[in-house]
């Protein structure tokens, strides 16, 4: 075999619909969004912990939530990061930063984007604030991002 | 919270999944699909013990376990063993969107093979379709090195 | 041979074709808690999980990670089977060897699939890229291939087909968890149904349904205490031939893998006759032609004789080999989950729980999964230890 000849590679694609259904509980969750720019969290019966974003059953427990808790819009940083180097995929440009925010109220934490700052700025431990998109839709964008109080 | 649960919207998260990759033939393919885009030849390749001739020409006879050897020609002509027409939109996932229906699609076991190929046939009218009929490889005149440089099998009259 | 393992609980969704009030895990847990509730048992009394799923259909990676908290997985002993059809029946298959190596006392399976959520030419997109991608006709297209050849090899004919499909639809109608219930429903519908790939109407087809099913495996100890007639594991065998289809010729007729798993499953367990031996059969029918090979493939009668099978009723709830008193695969697909639907439709038909799609006196019942296009589980239970 001749090793200097270059090698066959096949290009492959795929470019297919997928299309979620949110089930009841997030549905909720997305519409408390959308319509009332609302964080909604659910309460476990068996731990107490208040579960965000609302899920239908504590995965540690393995019951069915109960009350609907409002939580946020403010609340902690826990960590975060700066992403310099984006895949094709990703929705938004860099720099990208996000993190981990533990919101008022919450026992679980959400991953979500941070801006409205400059990212030197961002430090572990601070206070942010949710950001509502103009137009929302019942996404979990619907949340912009997180800004520094 | 007021609970209506008739009046309660259910969503869903819709996207779309747009993916590229990149598959090294390898070594032993690739001479199946260099002769194929240079020569226009299909290749077989034949176990040493069952000494089968394989197509697609697997490196390794699956059968027997041990590695093929000899690259032998096959076809263009041979023989449908299996047909359908396709008559549902089904989304090429390739391209994001449905091929042209109805379309027809066989295995063809070329001349001189033991294994069949899947691929597609000009004719689409199952009517016109049959299990024995003979068929010839229609290449592309620009090819790529892939299956697709063959376009279709069409219908080869049976001579007289 | 392993430790004797019984099946002492099962749940199941009610599927359908899209299930909006619930994501994917949750459907998940809806099976889960439903077995748990049927067994009596609770969470922390299993010991480990197996999830079922194929996941190139709903575009979700890893959907063991991301669902397996609605089957009990966190912080437990969990793993996923994905092996495309047969992911339900290798996945209880995986439970049983759990509970049989001795070291977990109790596993539960649950298989899964939310078809609504995304579609089968995303499955068939990703098949081989040298040499399967070009067709691009979903499993129905490759399928058809199989069918005009198996026609031709053993004359079956279309209103043989046509009739399957009527009786998979009317025992659809006794069980509340059967997608497809069509009570009405003629060999002249059927073959007046569209055609998707010729020469298989869509009524001869099986549907796409969201839905779960989740089997509870236990040890000896455990199911003697928990469960008044548990169903025994007798046999598991799982074979898998060539998947590219040009290498595997007449592959409805020969069903080699088929062939070889029961022949297996029935060495072990001592079967010689199984039409006469087996009280009741679900197998794993993705269409109807498919259900008449299956008859020659596990023995029920000589090869070329399945059509007559159908034609003298002998598979019908009443006849000498009740097969698929659920509705079967041809009623209700949920992928990921058929192959465990199968399992815990002859475990509930060994626990006398069947409801109205009960078989009178089952003793012995064998469940059969099939993968596209040539992988096949045959499972024996028996209300027997052995």
């Amino acid at each position: 075999m001749n090793d200097t000849r270059e090698n066959m590679i096949l290009p492959g694609k795929v470019d297919l619909p997928f299309s979620y259904s949110a089930g009841k509980t997030a549905s909720r969750f997305f519409l408390g969004l959308r319509d009332h720019k609302k964080i909604l969290g659910k309460r476990c019966p068996g731990c107490q912990k208040i579960i965000v974003p609302a899920q239908l059953f504590c995965k540690e427990c393995f019951v069915e939530t109960d009350e609907w808790i409002e939580v946020g819009p403010e609340g902690i940083l826990l960590t975060f990061t700066v992403v310099y180097r984006a895949g094709k995929h990703q929705p938004i440009s860099t720099p990208l930063a996000y993190g981990i925010i533990r919101l008022d109220g919450a026992d679980t934490s959400i991953i979500h984007l941070l801006g409205e700052t400059d990212v030197s700025k961002l430090r572990a431990g601070m206070r942010v604030r949710a950001v509502f998109s103009e137009r929302r839709k019942g996404h979990i964008l619907d949340i912009q991002c997180f800004r520094p109080v | 919270m007021n609970r209506n649960l008739q009046q309660e919207e259910l969503l869903r998260i819709a996207t779309q999944m747009n993916l590229e990759f990149r598959f090294p033939a390898g070594i032993h393919y690739e001479r199946f699909f260099r002769e194929l885009k240079e020569t226009g030849r299909i290749m077989g390749v034949r176990c040493p013990e069952c000494k089968r001739v394989l197509v697609p020409p697997r490196p390794v006879c699956g059968e027997c376990f041990v590695r093929t050897g000899e690259w032998v020609e096959v076809g263009p002509e041979g023989t449908v063993i299996a047909y359908t027409s396709i008559y549902f939109p089904f989304i090429d996932g390739s391209t994001g969107k449905p091929r042209s229906i109805p379309y027809g699609a066989g295995l063809i076991q070329l001349d001189g093979s033991f294994s069949a190929i899947n691929h597609i046939l000009e004719e689409g009218d199952p009517g016109k379709l049959h299990i024995g009929m003979r068929v010839k490889a229609v290449l592309k005149e620009e090819r790529e090195g892939n299956i697709g440089d063959i376009l279709y099998f069409k219908t080869i009259e049976p001579e007289e | 041979m392993g430790k004797r393992v019984a099946i002492i609980g099962t749940g199941q969704t009610n599927h359908c074709s899209s299930r909006e009030d619930v994501n994917e895990m949750e459907l998940v847990y809806e099976a889960a808690s439903a077995a748990l509730m049927d067994a009596e048992m609770t969470i922390q009394e299993i010991d480990a999980v197996v999830l079922a799923n194929m996941e190139l259909f709903e575009g979700r990676a890893l959907p063991d990670m991301w669902c397996g908290e609605g089957a009990g997985a966190f912080m437990k002993h969990s793993f996923k089977i994905s092996t495309g059809g047969t992911s339900g029946t290798s996945g209880a298959i995986s439970g049983y060897y759990h509970a049989a190596s001795g070291l977990f006392d109790t596993v539960m399976v649950v298989g899964f699939e939310k078809h609504s959520d995304g579609n089968t030419a995303a499955g068939m997109a990703l098949t081989d890229p040298f040499w399967d991608r070009h067709i691009a006709a979903a499993a129905i297209g490759n399928f058809a291939l199989s069918v005009s050849e198996y026609m031709a090899d053993r004359g079956v004919t279309k209103e043989q087909s046509a009739k399957v499909a009527v009786k998979a639809r009317r025992n659809a109608c006794n069980n509340p968890h059967a997608h497809l219930q069509m009570p009405h429903l003629t060999v002249k519908e059927v073959l007046e149904s569209p055609i998707l790939a010729y020469p298989i109407h869509r009524l001869e087809m099986c549907p796409q349904s969201d839905g779960a099913c989740a089997i509870i495996f236990a040890s000896e100890k455990i199911a003697q205490k928990k469960c008044p007639r548990p169903a025994w594991v007798r046999a598991a065998v799982t074979r898998h031939d060539h998947i590219y289809l040009g290498e595997v010729k007449h592959r409805l007729a020969t069903m080699r893998s088929l062939r070889a798993a029961a022949k297996s499953a029935y060495g072990i367990v001592g079967i010689r006759e199984p039409i006469k031996e087996f009280d009741v059969a679900e197998i794993y029918d993705p269409l109807t032609y498919a259900e008449i090979a299956w008859y020659e493939a596990l023995g029920f009668c000589r090869d070329g004789e399945g059509g007559r099978l159908v034609d003298d009723g002998i598979t019908q709830m009443d006849g000498e080999l009740p097969v698929n008193p659920s509705g079967g695969v041809i009623s209700t697909n949920p992928v990921g989950a058929s192959g465990t639907i199968r399992v815990a439709e002859a475990a509930l038909q060994i626990h006398g729980r069947a409801g109205k799609r009960q078989i009178p006196d089952v003793n012995l019942a064998l469940a059969t999964g099939y993968g596209v296009y040539c992988w096949s589980d045959v499972i024996i239970l028996s209300s027997k230890p052995g």
